[in-house]
């Protein structure tokens, strides 16, 4: 096995936490490695600019990394839900659709709140700063004034020119009294940084080739790279190892290239691999970490629910960037609906012709034979999508484990997933279909379907909730406490003074939206505190509370 | 995956295959005068890719024993008749013919004569998202943003424990 020189830190994974982690410390002298187990996705790899697009979406370009598998990809040994990520150089961020709303104060205090989830040790105003940040760091658009929000700072761009299904929706809304803003989106809507304004392609969800969207490895890598850090691609982790004092001494990786097992030592450890990768390396490394048996434990994905709807009125929604605007009317808790926690509207496009006519939100294809090209006349350019995103409560007994049946390519243990719905988050859905209903009403809608996720059960009993599980949250939770939690406050593993989780396996709650600016403020943070703290990281034998 | 294939490729498919996934894309999807039946544009080649892509070379031969088995071949069936061999493949073979619906309207509507056709019904639509896109007038914040500021949000302080 070779031996290279130490490094100061070594980051695995390459996505949001990886990306900013590595680009704070690299900014500030230290020799920063990170092993990330995909390749690059470059621009020309993207299949806008093809014909057959759709098809590479269903297909190449699809999220869910079981129906895909891809070279990088590792199985995940689940029924319960369709797990979706990416294995690549900027992680999720080649795929997902830059919509990028924070957390709301109350996200931080649902023990206070109702105690069906613990508090964070952190709240909303100690982030607020970092989420200031980021939105510089990677380039936003929106529109500051949102009175269901904190005040926040403009954003480095204005909002992104409203599609034609923004409109209508915002005018159902406002039909029924509900609230809606533009939706917050790392989606240039000007010239930024060095990266071109969005042309509204509509094609967000297969990633942003001009990287108009803040696809990391567009945006914040160069930047990494630049300062110095130094980045292996197709390098799989296999453990984490630690010397006789528990500290972590640096990681084994498998060289995807030539097979050959490597080995990166390193004075402090980073783990970024996402809310599935995360645990799973660390059950990987002799249970790592876990004294508190909480590694893997709590993970969330939200609730969701959709309708796809149909107006008279043309919207084009293949055309702008695929989110809309949100609306936060019921994202706080309320009792009197007979559940906890809350959920987002958000307005969504549509893709094109040929993923339309599959029926990909609904699941329910348009008619073959000579009734199609009436029902595409009638359909095509006059639908678009709501989703209903809401918090799912943090479960123990949904986790990541590992699997006893499947391996990846290269003989490492699968994670397996097991995912089941609390009867409040189902209260919370079949609320929240009602109000979707109601908004297609609202709009006018000469056809509505709703999309609930259920899948019949064959035997007969309860239908199943299996989501496509975009968010990966949860896992190795921070928290005040050794006993319930993996980290301390800043993302500091109790057990390994040195070992730090910075990702989407830190969050204690779910939040009700989508999670990417979140994790993002967390992970400036927690790199930042790392920064100014290194020295007494490198000597430390305890983890401290604060 | 294969983007649409103006030529057929003989090696995808023998002539009698090749003319029964023909006979079964134009069945999917025939012609209305504005829209071209799907075999006109090439759709059963695309098919028989996906087919060989996904199942490899024994697909071709299971998709024309499942159209057998439901009353076909089509080619040689009278129009109506083939509608009902295709209807009966659709029941007895759900993920058979979901994946062949899917990939034949995947195919369909990648083809120029269909974006021709979309066009004409006067949607901009074009063959790929990029390089173009699809330019929107910029954000007016007096047309675009809410003229009723509605909402709320709990801050840190008030959060109270819920009754």
């Amino acid at each position: 096995m070779a031996a290279p020189a130490p490094c100061d830190v070594l980051v695995i994974g390459s996505g949001i936490g990886g990306a900013i982690t590595s680009l704070v410390l690299a900014e500030a002298g230290l020799d920063v490695v990170c092993l990330e187990q995909g390749g690059w996705t470059h621009p020309a790899d993207h299949p806008h600019g093809r014909s057959d697009w759709e098809a590479e979406r269903l297909t190449s370009w699809q999220p869910e990394s079981n129906r895909r598998r891809a070279a990088a990809d590792y199985p995940i040994d689940t029924a319960a839900e369709r797990t979706m990520l990416w294995n690549a150089v900027g992680g999720a961020t080649n795929i997902y659709a830059g919509i990028w709303p924070r957390f709301r104060p109350s996200d931080f205090r649902k023990g206070r709140e109702h105690g069906l989830a613990p508090d964070w040790p952190l709240s909303y105003e100690e982030l607020a700063p970092f989420y200031d940040r980021t939105d510089r760091l990677l380039g936003t658009s929106g529109l500051a004034g949102d009175p269901a929000w904190p005040p926040r700072p403009a954003c480095p761009t204005p909002p992104l020119p409203p599609a034609g299904h923004g409109r209508q929706l915002a005018a159902a809304l406002d039909r029924l009294g509900w609230h809606w803003w533009p939706l917050p989106s790392a989606i240039l809507s000007a010239d930024y940084d060095g990266r071109p304004a969005c042309n509204g392609c509509g094609a967000c969800l297969l990633g942003c080739p001009r990287g108009s969207m803040s696809k990391l490895s567009l945006s914040l890598w160069p930047k990494a790279l630049a300062a110095g850090a130094r980045l292996q691609t197709e390098a799989r982790v296999e453990r984490i190892e630690t010397d006789r004092s528990g500290r972590a001494t640096g990681a084994v990786y498998v060289d995807r290239a030539s097979g050959l097992r490597r080995w990166q030592p390193a004075a402090i450890v980073v783990l970024a691999a996402n809310a599935v990768g995360t645990p799973r390396l660390l059950l990987l490394s002799d249970n790592l970490a876990n004294s508190s048996d909480q590694v893997g434990r709590n993970l969330m994905h939200h609730t969701l629910v959709a309708a796809e709807l149909w107006l008279d009125q043309p919207v084009d929604a293949h055309q702008g960037a695929i989110g809309g605007l949100i609306s936060a009317e019921f994202a706080e808790t309320d009792r009197a609906r007979g559940f906890v926690n809350g959920f987002h509207l958000i307005g969504s496009g549509t893709l094109g012709a040929g993923i339309q006519a599959t029926g990909s939100l609904s699941g329910v294809p348009a008619p073959w034979g000579n009734a199609h090209h009436a029902w595409f006349r009638r359909h095509f350019g006059h639908g678009f999508a709501v989703l209903a995103m809401g918090d799912d409560l943090p479960q123990p007994a949904n986790r990541v484990t590992l699997s006893a049946r499947l391996t990846d390519s290269d003989g490492l243990a699968a994670p397996a997933i097991a995912y089941r719905s609390h009867d409040n988050d189902r209260r919370l859905m079949r609320f929240a279909l009602d109000r979707l209903a109601e908004v297609a009403t609202g709009a006018g809608a000469f056809e509505v379907r709703l999309q609930d996720y259920l899948l019949p059960d064959p035997a007969g009993g309860p239908a199943s909730y299996v989501p496509p599980a975009w968010h990966l949250l949860g896992t190795c939770r921070m928290g005040s406490d050794p006993a319930s939690s993996v980290t301390n406050r800043w993302h500091q593993s109790w057990d390994v003074p040195n070992l730090y989780i910075i990702d989407s396996s830190s969050l204690v709650t779910g939040g009700a939206a989508n999670p990417a600016s979140t994790i993002a403020a967390l992970a400036l943070r927690a790199a930042e505190h790392l920064r100014d703290h290194r020295r007494d990281v490198r000597q430390a034998r305890r983890t401290a509370a604060s | 995956m294969a983007q649409l294939l103006d030529r057929p490729p003989l090696r995808l498919a023998p002539p009698a295959a090749a003319a029964e996934l023909a006979a079964l894309v134009d069945v999917l999807l025939p012609g209305d005068g504005l829209f071209p039946p799907a075999a006109s544009v090439g759709v059963q080649w695309y098919l028989a890719e996906r087919l060989r892509a996904a199942q490899g070379e024994a697909g071709l031969g299971r998709l024309q024993a499942a159209l057998a088995g439901a009353g076909g071949p089509l080619t040689g069936l009278a129009p109506a008749t083939r509608i009902s061999v295709v209807e009966r493949l659709a029941e007895h073979e759900p993920a058979l013919f979901a994946d062949l619906r899917e990939a034949s309207y995947l195919g369909y509507y990648q083809a120029p004569a269909v974006h021709a056709a979309i066009r004409a019904l006067g949607h901009r639509y074009r063959a790929s998202p990029q390089p173009d896109g699809y330019l929107l007038p910029p954000f007016d914040p007096a047309r675009d943003a809410p003229r009723v500021r509605r909402g709320h949000y709990r801050a840190t302080a008030e959060i109270r424990p819920h009754a």
